[in-house]
């Protein structure tokens, strides 16, 4: 079958449409435009509302993650603590004094001093009551003993981060 | 008018979040463009507006999948096209023409009459039956390829050649006929 070559046709009716009189709609169209436009809410308003609901919920669990984090402590790490036994709570308090040990007091300022020695009077107090219990020998109150060397860790740490804030400011 | 308007990204994006005011900007923008797209393919005002208001009701309903905001035009003819073929469509003027045989047309000789001083488009279109004008107005005048004309019309790509060459030869019977003085919208073949 021939084909034809339209090259020519084509250009000449594309630039007579170009010419064609432009065609206009009445303006009841405007108005129909407008009560279809009215109706359009109820359906592009649902997927809007659906798309917020989910972003308020799943922000309200990264709020409510968040919140419980920082007030009450990660709770994965809280569930792990039970299962620290005395003899790693005894191990982690020596870990930190030997790391306490490596830093200088005299390099702290004025303010960090006070509370340095204030950590310390924390720790004998602590080593004065464990001590007591041990040449007691009172194995009923094991417990309490488990809850002085938490203690003692977490002193331990307060005190450890007081050279790290120190190393930490001179660093800048 | 043409598709190629001047929109602010801005309102497209409004308009994606269903903001009214920005889908009206739209609606002024495009109404006249997709009016007197559906006008010339349909050459039947009440159907144009009809084309009309469900082009803008699909514009509405699914602006917010647009990704590329640059292609609206694009996009907004292509709904425009389609709603027109599914008016035609509706109307089962888009069956395929059978193994009716393409008309042999002179290139040369349809220019020559398109270039005569009384060759009127409006007065052609309104001889050509809607699945002629719909081909004409796809391949002709917006550039498409028959295989592209065929994908969009659902008919095949010898189809298309032949729906094309049919409105040569009517094209060629207007000119011939120095009597023709406008005939009734729709042409010989509208109620075929």
């Amino acid at each position: 079958m021939k084909q034809h070559n339209d090259q020519a046709i084509r250009a000449k009716l594309s630039r007579s449409a170009d010419a064609l009189e432009q065609k206009h709609p009445s303006s009841k169209q405007d108005l129909i435009f407008q009560d279809n436009l009215e109706k359009l809410p109820s359906t592009q308003g649902k997927i809007e509302q659906r798309k917020m609901l989910k972003w308020v919920v799943a922000a309200g669990i990264i709020l409510s993650v968040g919140l419980t984090t920082v007030y009450v402590g990660n709770p994965l790490q809280k569930e792990a603590s039970p299962e620290k036994g005395l003899p790693q709570l005894i191990a982690s308090s020596n870990q930190l004094e030997k790391q306490i040990a490596i830093y200088d007091e005299l390099t702290l300022n004025a303010n960090q001093y006070a509370e340095y020695i204030g950590l310390r009077l924390e720790l004998e107090q602590i080593d004065q009551q464990l001590n007591y219990y041990y040449s007691s020998a009172e194995g009923e109150l094991n417990s309490e003993v488990n809850r002085l060397w938490e203690r003692r860790v977490d002193v331990a740490k307060s005190l450890k981060s007081i050279y790290q804030n120190d190393t930490l400011v001179a660093r800048i | 008018m043409s598709f190629h308007q001047k929109y602010s990204k801005k309102v497209i994006k409004k308009a994606q979040k269903g903001d009214r005011f920005a889908l009206t900007q739209i609606y002024e923008l495009y109404k006249s463009p997709v009016f007197h797209l559906a006008y010339q393919m349909l050459r039947d005002e009440h159907r144009a507006n009809d084309v009309l208001q469900t082009v803008m009701l699909k514009m509405m309903n699914t602006i917010s999948n647009l990704a590329d905001t640059k292609k609206f035009n694009g996009w907004l003819k292509r709904i425009t096209y389609n709603t027109v073929i599914d008016t035609i469509r509706a109307n089962q003027k888009l069956v395929d023409v059978g193994d009716e045989s393409e008309y042999q047309y002179s290139a040369e000789e349809i220019s020559h009459q398109i270039d005569k001083p009384d060759w009127d488009l409006e007065q052609f279109l309104d001889v050509l039956n809607e699945r002629e004008r719909i081909v004409v107005w796809l391949y002709a005048i917006d550039g498409y390829t028959h295989s592209e004309v065929a994908q969009s019309i659902g008919v095949s790509e010898q189809n298309s050649r032949i729906i094309f060459s049919r409105a040569m030869k009517s094209l060629k019977s207007l000119a011939a006929d120095p009597r023709y003085s406008g005939r009734q919208i729709g042409g010989k073949d509208e109620t075929a």
